[in-house]
């Protein structure tokens, strides 16, 4: 149980350590390629100089990304489920700019967040799954050609999976609920362009913190036994969680 | 934009870029810490108690004690009562009432951020209608704890004093001799401290009196049994000195210590007259102490009469002859039981058809005392003796006892449980190999068997109601229960689905009766039955118990 609890522990930090080394490599690579078109055009080897045809800056309508997201989940009936108060999910959006003027421009779009937190509980293993679908919007003001601040306000719904097994080998042993939850996510946050704006796709790293929230639910579990046995299962009463907290995400993003 | 500007951009862009990975690993690991109840790990085995109403499941990892009460629909609801840190000892009261939890508390050294917490005795009632369903009495005077925890069978004292859980406990150094008395019918009264005057010995069992008639008046003992000696103390005043009873003689180079101790109050009329028989570890002494009046503190003193049973005593009790109050001793050795007069230490043998080794006393049940006489049942309590009797222990023809009849019962009896009533007129008795048990009719003198054949090696573990209506049976660790109704000794099987650690008869609020059977697997489960009908199509199921919410 254990084992299989660190599994899922490991598992999500080697997503994140994945993520995040991923995110430095880009950034890197782009630094130097930066670096080295710069040494390029530093250094005119002939007279007279080359006509150079400059391609005109890229317009982004549309940016899709995938990152991680992190939310501090306080709630004391979260302990169950987790050893450190946090929650990460696989984090993705795609958004679309409906208008802009000069720096400021205006997106919507989707974003889903997909993600499980899991831990020993007393005897037991707990899990519990957050899968989030929002409605994007989003307000963005260039500060610097490869530099962003955004403003994001996301409605959506969060279904949620907790889950205990208390006796591995027992059909009796294994609990759980789904529910359904409205929330609403407040964000904001920085994106740094990791290639020129010349460049036909934009690549963008995203760092963003906010604070979700989401409406209360009772937990209540019951066991899965087929409907004739239902009514000879008791139900497990986790009391209220109350799935709402700050929450950072570092992204990757293409743009276009 | 020139290669400065792009090279500017680019290190900002990493610069950024590492700042956010900061900001989201601070956020992914270690933000937050969760509380240390639901790292511990469950340890649960016998620690549950059928109480009034309720069955009480001792969580010591988490250092709380959590009830299961049924309704009528076979829910159950959960609650958690905390009962102090390191639980050290448990004990229900007699009526089921009161569960009392003595924990040692917990001593903060610096940095530490658990807060300091004395040791303590909780009391949990969850009985439907209690105001305050716990009570906690602090044990602050006590810096090093107590383990152990002994109850009056009244209900109306407990005394801690130093158990077997040794180093356990948490203490350094150990007075064997410390006693703390806590009246438990005075809420507001403190607990009082007594050390027992040292001769050397260790305290190993407590013995509650019942009222005794004694000179200055009646008075509830404490007898407190040493390795080597024997000590009376008065529970209305702990502060009265006790006194102590040596077991061995002087020059003896033994060291005799007690085995078990028997009480009389003997005559009502009389007060000075109250007795206390002991037997002794491996020695064919009985020692017999007569409380008569005294112009010490006390108010009384023990004379002491030794007698030889001629092998050593296994049981004793004191019991009404035609010739008046005797000491009865089974001496298995000899097959035979002792009577020893009380006034002149003479001991009378009488011969048993096998070698019985308990007794207990069952006269109104069985039909006697109307001359004053007492019945006894022997049995054997382990595997060596077959059979059960009854001891009549009446004078017919100069014979100091009217007959020893033996019982239908084909083998061993291990064990001998009673009835509450209204079916007092019933015992159970337990067979030594664990596949049977009888339900004996003490006023037909009649026995029912009933078998188990499949259960094997591991041997049913048995208990009855409370309420006095059923047997309750399973096998440990096995996913095999049954009840038998002590009416109509008709036997039902319940069906469970885990292995069934403890099963409890417990008194609803709406006036029915719940069957709970505990499965000790994972966090601790329950199959939850109406006790009327045992209907295993209305059973349900719980499973993580020890995981519900459930704080009061």
């Amino acid at each position: 149980m254990t084992s299989k609890v660190s599994k899922v522990s490991r598992v999500s930090k080697r997503a994140i350590k994945t993520a995040l080394s991923l995110a430095l490599v880009l950034a890197w690579g782009a630094l130097g390629a930066a670096a080295a078109q710069a040494q390029e055009v530093a250094a005119p080897a002939y007279w007279p100089a080359p006509q150079v045809q400059a391609r005109p800056d890229r317009t982004d309508h549309w940016q899709m990304s995938v990152g991680v997201r992190t939310t501090l989940l306080r709630d004391a009936s979260f302990d169950r489920f987790s050893t450190d108060d946090a929650m990460a999910q696989l984090s993705s959006s795609v958004s679309h700019v409906l208008g802009s003027s000069g720096r400021l421009s205006l997106a919507a779009g989707l974003g889903v967040d997909l993600g499980s937190s899991g831990a020993s509980a007393r005897a037991a293993t707990a899990s519990l799954r957050l899968d989030r679908a929002s409605l994007l919007v989003e307000a963005r003001y260039r500060v610097h050609a490869r530099a962003q601040a955004f403003l994001r306000l996301a409605p959506g719904v969060i279904h949620g999976s907790a889950t205990v097994v208390d006796v591995n080998d027992s059909a009796i042993g294994s609990l759980d609920q789904t529910f359904v939850l409205p929330s609403v996510d407040g964000s904001a946050g920085v994106a740094f362009a990791l290639v020129p704006a010349s460049t036909v796709l934009g690549v963008w790293l995203i760092g963003e913190g906010g604070y979700g929230w989401a409406r209360d639910q009772h937990l209540v579990l019951s066991q899965h036994l087929d409907a004739r046995d239902q009514n000879k299962a008791g139900t497990l009463d986790f009391g209220t969680l109350s799935p709402r907290g700050a929450f950072f995400r570092l992204a990757l993003a293409v743009s276009f | 934009m020139s290669s400065k500007h792009r090279m500017r951009a680019g290190r900002a862009a990493g610069w950024g870029a590492l700042g956010a990975a900061a900001v989201a690993l601070a956020a992914g690991a270690g933000c937050g810490d969760r509380d240390p109840f639901w790292s511990q790990p469950v340890n649960f085995h016998t620690t549950a108690f059928g109480l009034d109403g309720a069955v009480a499941l001792v969580d010591y990892p988490a250092d709380r004690v959590v009830t299961l009460v049924p309704d009528a629909e076979q829910r159950l609801s959960v609650r958690a009562f905390p009962a102090g840190t390191q639980i050290l000892n448990v004990a229900a009261s007699p009526d089921g009432r009161q569960l009392l939890v003595l924990a040692a508390g917990h001593r903060a050294k610096l940095g530490d951020p658990e807060p300091d917490q004395p040791p303590s005795l909780t009391i949990v009632q969850p009985s439907a209608g209690v105001a305050a369903p716990v009570r906690r009495i602090d044990l602050r005077f006590l810096t090093d704890p107590l383990s152990g925890l002994a109850l009056d069978p009244g209900g109306r004292w407990a005394v801690l004093y130093a158990g077997s859980a040794g180093a356990d406990s948490g203490a350094f150094v150990e007075n064997p001799n410390e006693l703390v008395i806590v009246d438990l019918a005075d809420p507001s009264g403190a607990p009082v401290a007594h050390t027992l005057q040292s001769f050397g010995g260790r305290v190993v069992r407590l013995t509650f009196t019942p009222e005794l008639a004694l000179p200055g008046g009646p008075r509830h003992l404490l007898v407190v049994e040493t390795d080597q000696d024997l000590s009376l103390l008065q529970l209305e005043h702990p502060e009265t000195p006790e006194i102590t009873v040596p077991l061995t003689a002087a020059g003896d180079t033994r060291r005799l210590a007690p085995a078990g101790i028997t009480v009389d109050d003997g005559d009502p009329a009389r007060d000075d007259d109250a007795r206390i028989g002991i037997r002794l570890e491996g020695d064919p002494g009985l020692v017999m102490l007569q409380l008569e009046a005294s112009a010490t503190v006390n108010g009384f003193r023990p004379t002491v009469n030794i007698s030889d049973a001629g092998g050593v005593p296994s049981d004793i009790a004191f019991v009404r002859t035609d010739g008046g109050l005797r000491l009865a001793a089974l001496v298995p050795s000899q097959s035979q039981a002792v009577l020893v007069e009380p006034e002149t230490g003479a001991v009378a043998a009488v011969a048993l058809p096998a070698a019985y080794r308990r007794l207990s006393l069952v006269t109104a049940a069985a039909g006697g005392g109307a001359a004053g006489t007492d019945v006894a049942l022997l049995w054997s309590g382990d595997r060596t003796t077959a059979g059960a009797a009854f001891w009549e222990l009446g004078r017919t023809s100069g014979a100091p006892y009217r007959s020893v009849e033996p019982l239908a019962v084909a083998g061993a009896i291990g064990a001998v449980l009673d009835v509450p009533p209204p079916r007092q007129s019933l015992k159970v008795l337990a067979a030594a190999s664990g596949d049977a048990f009888y339900l004996l009719d003490l006023a037909t003198r009649t026995t029912s068997p009933l078998l188990a054949p499949s259960v094997g090696s591991a041997g049913l573990s048995l208990s009855v109601s409370p309420l006095g209506d059923q047997v309750l049976s399973f096998v440990p660790s096995q996913a095999t229960a049954a009840t038998v109704d002590l009416g109509s000794a008709h036997p039902r099987s319940l069906l469970v689905d885990r292995p069934v650690s403890g099963l409890f008869e417990v008194a609803r609020a709406d006036g029915g009766r719940s069957l709970i059977a505990l499965h000790d697997q994972g966090d601790v489960g329950a199959t939850v039955f109406d006790a009327e009908t045992a209907d295993s199509s209305k059973r349900r199921l719980y499973a993580g118990l020890l995981l519900e919410e459930g704080t009061p």
